[in-house]
């Protein structure tokens, strides 16, 4: 399983940022990416068959989110055996950080999903609406609605007339 | 700042400032081998159903809660509510349900029309199982591990495991022999959802091996909501954006929209009222000149074929409606929010300290809501408001 492990290594980290974008919430995104490498090596001949991986790991990474945050069926829980103790706490992020992450947490889940896998993960429209189980017009329409969503959220600045 | 386009949000993105991760990959081969073991073994032991649950357990998409099925006419001689307005009379406190004895980790699936009964699914004991609050009082489901979708007004349950159906019912799970993912059930027990070859399907009562297939829907769209009535008048999804339910032989029946609108669609029916979402486009042009859809929360009478606008500023979270025409809303920056069929509005109380609630359901008569009240990073919890 040399091929997984180099796999999985080199895509970590973009697999953590994905999910530490679609959940807001460090620990959370680690439950997600945990769930979804070890689905990856129990599928990993299918995976390593398909004709994009990263495509694949995708879709196996969107479900286990959805499972998380909605039902928590299949979550697998990292942390087995008692944490280590906490390392010193990472510094104040930046502003701009906070703004983007708090702006994709307030977006509805299929736009959040839709811009972290259109525009983070760098999946085509058909890959994007495959791992959400849509069509590829409600990518698009979604996609279109996500970006007008977050413009607001990420400039304090009204960008529009208020309605009358 | 301003997002000006797909190359901005992209660069955003990635410039984000991530904690390090802490998944294992040796921890990952090692359960891993250890679901392939299970595999292997429920294979040698001949329980092919099983099998394909452990493999659907970690790859299914599992996308969608269970939408409550609706009633038919309100039953007027017991209306609590307003009789203006239609809104439940009462401060509507929030009170977290009770869990059963080492349960955690719950997420509601689903409140039925009569509000006795909430469905969800969580751990218990470190299991999964799935729990039935009736008049508030937890059980767990016993028996093979079903996904709860949704519960009717009579306590039928239905849900999947693996690809096939499964019914709960007098107190046991049993397998419809039917592949699909269920969506919703009514109080007669036809079923509506998608089919393994992704058309829109109702499964009569009793004759579940007889499909209908509903021309013009639209199923296993992320998140999307799906419904189907005591008389089995369906909602869900449509394959082009135009608003429109099922009558019950399956007659697809247009709904109107408000001008301006380029598509909607019908998320839940109750009695003569019906919900959902429409799409207007963005006055504002992109800078390339595009004009973008922004949503508007929609309201439908059933008997007089008209709608109206809801004045939601966020209609995020639009969730259900009840037989008196009451809609009921949540989302993430805004109170979960009842709307009378006259305009008026009642905020609901906040539960506890959590700042976000997610509705589920709402009874038919408004009395009962039911939803998820989250933290941020913390875990839900189940939670009715009783007006």
């Amino acid at each position: 399983m040399a091929d997984y492990v180099e796999y999985v290594s080199g895509r970590l980290p973009a697999l953590h940022r994905a999910a530490y974008l679609l959940c807001g919430d460090a620990h959370r995104a680690d439950d997600i990416v945990q769930a979804t490498i070890t689905a990856l090596y129990v599928n990993w001949r299918r995976a390593s068959r398909a004709d994009s991986i990263d495509a694949y790991v995708h879709r196996i990474l969107v479900h286990q989110f959805i499972d998380e945050k909605r039902s928590r069926w299949s979550r697998v829980r990292l942390m087995r055996h008692p944490p280590e103790p906490p390392p010193a706490p990472d510094p104040p992020a930046p502003n701009l950080d906070d703004a983007v992450v708090d702006a994709l947490r307030q977006l509805p889940l299929r736009q959040r999903t839709v811009l972290v896998l259109r525009f983070l993960c760098d999946l085509s429209v058909a890959d994007t609406a495959q791992a959400m189980r849509c069509s590829t017009g409600n990518v698009k329409s979604q996609t279109a609605r996500a970006l007008v969503a977050i413009r607001p959220l990420l400039d304090p600045t009204p960008t529009r007339p208020e309605k009358p | 700042m301003t997002i000006h386009d797909e190359r901005r949000i992209t660069d955003l993105l990635h410039r984000v400032d991530v904690p390090a991760s802490r998944a294992d990959i040796e921890r990952a081969m090692a359960d891993g081998a250890a679901l392939r073991r299970r595999r292997r073994a429920v294979l040698s032991g001949g329980a092919g159903v099983g099998t394909v649950a452990v493999a659907a357990a970690l790859t299914i998409a599992v996308v969608q809660l269970a939408a409550p099925e609706r009633a038919g006419p309100p039953d007027t001689t017991t209306d609590p509510s307003d009789v203006a307005t239609g809104l439940p009379e009462g401060n509507c406190q929030p009170e977290p349900l009770r869990l059963p004895p080492g349960g955690q980790r719950v997420l509601l699936a689903a409140i039925d029309p009569s509000g006795r009964y909430v469905v969800g699914h969580g751990t218990v004991n470190g299991a999964q199982a799935g729990i039935l609050w009736t008049d508030g009082s937890p059980g767990v489901l016993g028996g093979p591990d079903v996904r709860v979708r949704a519960v009717s007004r009579t306590g039928a349950m239905v849900g999947f495991r693996g690809t096939r159906i499964w019914l709960h019912r007098d107190g046991a799970w049993s397998d419809l022999g039917v592949n699909g993912v269920p969506q919703a059930i009514n109080s007669r027990g036809d079923i509506v959802g998608g089919d393994t070859t992704g058309r829109l399907v109702v499964w009569p009562a009793g004759h579940v091996d007889q499909p209908r297939v509903l021309a013009g829907g639209s199923t296993n769209n992320l998140l999307d909501y799906y419904d189907i009535a005591d008389d089995g008048t369906v909602a869900a999804p449509t394959s082009d954006d135009r608003p429109r339910v099922w009558a019950p032989d399956g007659t697809p029946r247009e709904l109107p929209m408000p001008p301006g609108l380029t598509g909607a669609t019908v998320t839940r029916v109750s009695g003569r009222w019906a919900v959902g979402e429409g799409y207007r486009p963005d006055p504002n042009l992109t800078k390339d000149g595009r004009s973008i859809p922004l949503p508007v929360p929609l309201r439908w009478r059933l008997d007089t074929g008209t709608v109206e606008e809801l004045p939601i500023a966020n209609p995020n979270g639009i969730v259900d409606v009840t037989a008196q025409g009451v809609a009921v809303f949540s989302g993430v920056t805004q109170p979960v929010t009842l709307v009378a069929p006259d305009g008026t509005q009642k905020q609901l109380p906040k539960p506890g300290d959590e700042p976000r609630a997610l509705v589920e359901g709402i009874s038919d008569d408004g009395r009962t809501i039911a939803g998820d009240a989250y933290g941020i990073g913390d875990e839900s919890i189940p939670y009715v408001w009783r007006c």
